[in-house]
């Protein structure tokens, strides 16, 4: 963490996350934050734009699960 | 490794007091920018810093001269490794702040100015002091936004603003995760309990037909089996088979048919024989009325005759006027003998008044022998009818009760009359509904006979219709299991339709997993870049409050506060506390606790301290200070110039300060002559702007 460009999300979770199950899940996103190019305000970007993609995803479901209801 | 870049000239119009071009030429020297407030120092400062940053610090500040006919402009000329570069910042018309800034090689080639000096827009310009100490490369956009500048001043000296950055925006992004799984939480939450009630109550609902299952057998009927059943029962209520409208139609639809059809025949069949029965009743109170008048009139005519009866008795065979004449006649009978004894008793008294042997009769006046007259008076009285009294009371009670009797029979007779007339209506009533054909002459035994007629087809017609009412009944009870049916299979079927929707459901709590798994993941790294922040920080914290307590205790040489601190608890913040080595319980205070003085020093420390940190490359480092010596004595004016003259051997330093005099004094004692210019401004004209002695 000496300088913050080389700084590796994934290598930090892969240190502190000693259980398999945690490191399936929060590696591939720490990487996807490494691979972002453009410092945290990116990252954020892409943090955002994942959790608007799993939000719609809901939605869409809660739409038609509404629609099957007849709402 | 590059070196920094080094301010040469500043080139200044249209830029708030400069109503003309001016060229100040820096030369790569320190310049202190001396005079008294309003002279127009503190604009070169901000002429510099909205050259470099776009920005005076100021919000919403209108930095073009209003009065100057050409552009506002700025133009920075730096000088870096032997090479010379130009930043001109052009203010567009009716915006505040910079817009349009333009990056030139010596070769005079435009370069993007994030690629040569990422860091120019996206540091903070401030307000009062600044400044830079930017890395040559980098892509730290933006800095956080709920840090402060001595914060970010320690954060990046310690190379650690990018995770700090990304530990505020992770903070930032978590918050906002919250929100959303709360907000589709509840939505999932609410449409999961619909989804459930609803297939809980159909599962209910259906239990209950099941208990008591309407098709009565183990076999669960289908739906079209229970069509038949209904199609068949239809049949069975019309006399012929459903018509073909009827097919393919819905088994609700064929269940109303046959509930349509159910009220058809009813109304038909009930219908007849209500109507029937109404029509029976209606004969059969009409002949009661008819035989109650009949009987009302016989008995009148009974009472009648036995008034006639006692009537005759009373006349003895006269009638009411001969019995009335004998009356009469026997009354004046009566009231002759009444007088007549009268008169012969009252001549006896007369006789009894003389003494003489012979009287005159006093009725025929013939000379009598008194006592021969006499006795012949006595015994007339005895010859006279005394019984002519109770023959007349006789006679008279006897014309009392005739009289009374004839009254009667008047009375009973005009009653008889309204008896026979209602008995007439009656008959007409009966003969208006007569369809049996009655006889003129009816008794009334003839009546009860017919009544009871009447009575024993009521009966019979009431039978039929509580056969037919059974009937109807049955075929609605049947009707009634095969709607229970009809909703069986209508659950069964919405409980189809709900599988699908709690298998979506599942899907949507799925969903709605991923999302929660990604914000905790997204958390977990938050976690880790907040404890690998705070394991870092806590290493090299230490140093860092020693340097800056160093720092602090030569710019104030305050009594008592002589050590900065920065509170281990409260990292990765980093909150800085003021205290006393000489204090033996360690405590720490908020700055506040210092005086003006050491409160402003307090602002310089973390780039003093940093100054002379040599590890950090930089593209303009430079040290632009406003007004450093506000609430400053002279001694720490002294130590100020003092420290600026360290500072000054690894930055370009830019200070203004109106307190010329002690700057004056104090400088050549710190700085070489050739390191440095001061600029004062003279006076200011509407058509030069500031005049500026340079020296």
């Amino acid at each position: 963490m000496t300088e913050s460009r080389d700084i590796k999300f994934s290598e930090l979770v892969s240190r502190r996350i000693s259980s398999e199950e945690g490191q399936s899940l929060w590696i591939p996103v720490a990487q996807e934050i490494d691979r972002v190019d453009g410092g945290p305000d990116a990252a954020k970007k892409y943090l955002d734009a994942e959790r608007q993609r799993l939000e719609e995803r809901v939605e869409n479901l809660l739409s038609q699960a509404k629609n099957q209801l007849g709402r | 490794m590059v070196g920094g870049f080094r301010i040469q000239t500043v080139a200044i119009e249209g830029f708030k007091g400069f109503t003309a071009r001016q060229v100040i030429d820096f030369g790569g020297r320190h310049a202190f920018l001396l005079g008294k407030n309003g002279t127009g120092k503190s604009s070169i400062v901000e002429a510099v810093r909205w050259g470099l940053f776009g920005s005076t610090g100021r919000r919403n500040e209108i930095v073009a001269n209003r009065d100057y006919p050409g552009q506002c402009r700025v133009e920075i000329s730096l000088m870096r490794d032997g090479k010379q570069w130009s930043l001109r910042r052009t203010a567009l018309r009716g915006v505040t702040g910079g817009n349009d800034p333009v990056l030139t090689d010596d070769q005079g080639k435009e370069h993007p100015i994030r690629e040569v000096m990422p860091l120019l827009d996206s540091v903070d310009a401030g307000e009062g002091m600044h400044i830079i100490f930017a890395p040559q490369t980098g892509a730290l956009r933006r800095k956080p936004e709920d840090l402060s500048p001595f914060e970010r001043t320690i954060l990046y000296h310690l190379g650690l603003t990018h995770p700090r950055s990304m530990l505020s925006q992770m903070d930032k992004f978590l918050d906002e995760q919250q929100l959303v799984e709360d907000s589709l939480g509840k939505d999932l939450s609410d449409i999961r309990d619909e989804v459930d009630r609803n297939i809980t109550h159909l599962e209910r609902q259906r239990g209950i037909i099941l208990n008591a299952a309407p098709w009565g057998s183990d076999h669960v009927p289908s739906v079209a089996e229970t069509e038949n059943k209904v199609r068949g029962l239809i049949t069975e209520i019309t006399g012929k088979a459903p018509d073909q409208s009827l097919v393919g139609v819905s088994l609700d639809a064929l269940l109303d048919s046959a509930e349509e059809a159910l009220g058809d025949r009813c109304a038909r069949d009930q219908g007849e024989l209500e109507r029937e029965l109404a029509g029976i009743g209606g004969r059969k109170d009409h002949l009661q009325s008819l035989r109650q008048a009949m009987e009302a009139v016989n008995t009148q005519e009974s009472v009648i005759r036995n008034a006639q009866s006692r009537l005759d008795e009373a006349l003895r065979g006269s009638s009411l006027d001969e019995l009335r004449q004998n009356a009469r006649a026997a009354k004046e009978a009566a009231d002759t003998a009444i007088l007549r004894l009268r008169i012969v008793q009252d001549a006896i008294s007369l006789m009894h008044r003389g003494q003489a042997e012979s009287v005159r009769c006093p009725v025929c006046d013939d000379e009598y022998d008194r006592n021969s007259l006499e006795s012949a008076l006595q015994r007339t009285v005895g010859q006279l009818p005394d019984g002519s009294t109770a023959s007349l009371s006789e006679l008279e009670g006897r014309l009392k009760e005739a009289e009374g009797l004839a009254k009667e029979l008047r009375v009973l007779h005009v009653k008889l009359a309204n008896l026979t007339q209602s008995t007439s209506e009656a008959r007409k009533r009966v003969d208006a509904d007569n369809k049996i054909g009655l006889p003129s002459q009816l008794s009334v035994d003839d009546l009860q006979a017919i009544i009871e007629q009447l009575c024993a087809l009521e009966t019979s017609i009431q039978d039929q219709l509580d056969n037919q009412k059974g009937w109807t009944a049955t075929i609605q009870a049947r009707l009634s299991k095969m709607r229970e049916e009809e909703r069986f299979h209508r659950i069964q079927r919405d409980l189809l339709e709900l599988g699908p929707s709690r298998n979506r459901v599942t899907q949507v709590e799925a969903a709605y997993q991923d999302l929660v798994s990604f914000g905790e993941t997204v958390r977990t790294i938050r976690d880790t870049i907040k404890t690998c922040l705070i394991e870092r920080l806590e290493e090299d914290i230490p140093a860092v409050s020693e340097k800056i307590s160093q720092v602090f205790a030569v710019l104030t040489h305050h009594p008592w506060y002589d050590r900065l601190v920065i509170a281990k608890d409260a990292l990765p913040k980093l909150e800085l506390q003021i205290a006393s080595s000489a204090d033996p319980s360690g405590r720490g205070y908020l700055p506040e606790v210092l005086n003006g003085q050491a409160e402003s020093a307090l602002a310089l420390v973390p780039y003093f301290a940093f100054s002379q940190a040599n590890d950090a490359p930089t593209e303009v480092y430079l040290v632009l200070l406003d007004d450093p010596t506000r609430a400053y004595d002279e001694e720490h004016i002294d130590i100020l110039v003092e420290r600026l003259a360290d500072l000054g051997e690894h930055v370009q330093l830019m200070v203004a300060s109106q307190e010329s005099a002690r700057f004056r004094a104090m400088l050549p004692k710190y700085f070489e002559r050739a390191d440095y210019l001061i600029i004062e401004p003279a006076h200011w004209s509407h058509d030069a702007g500031p005049e500026l002695l340079i020296e």
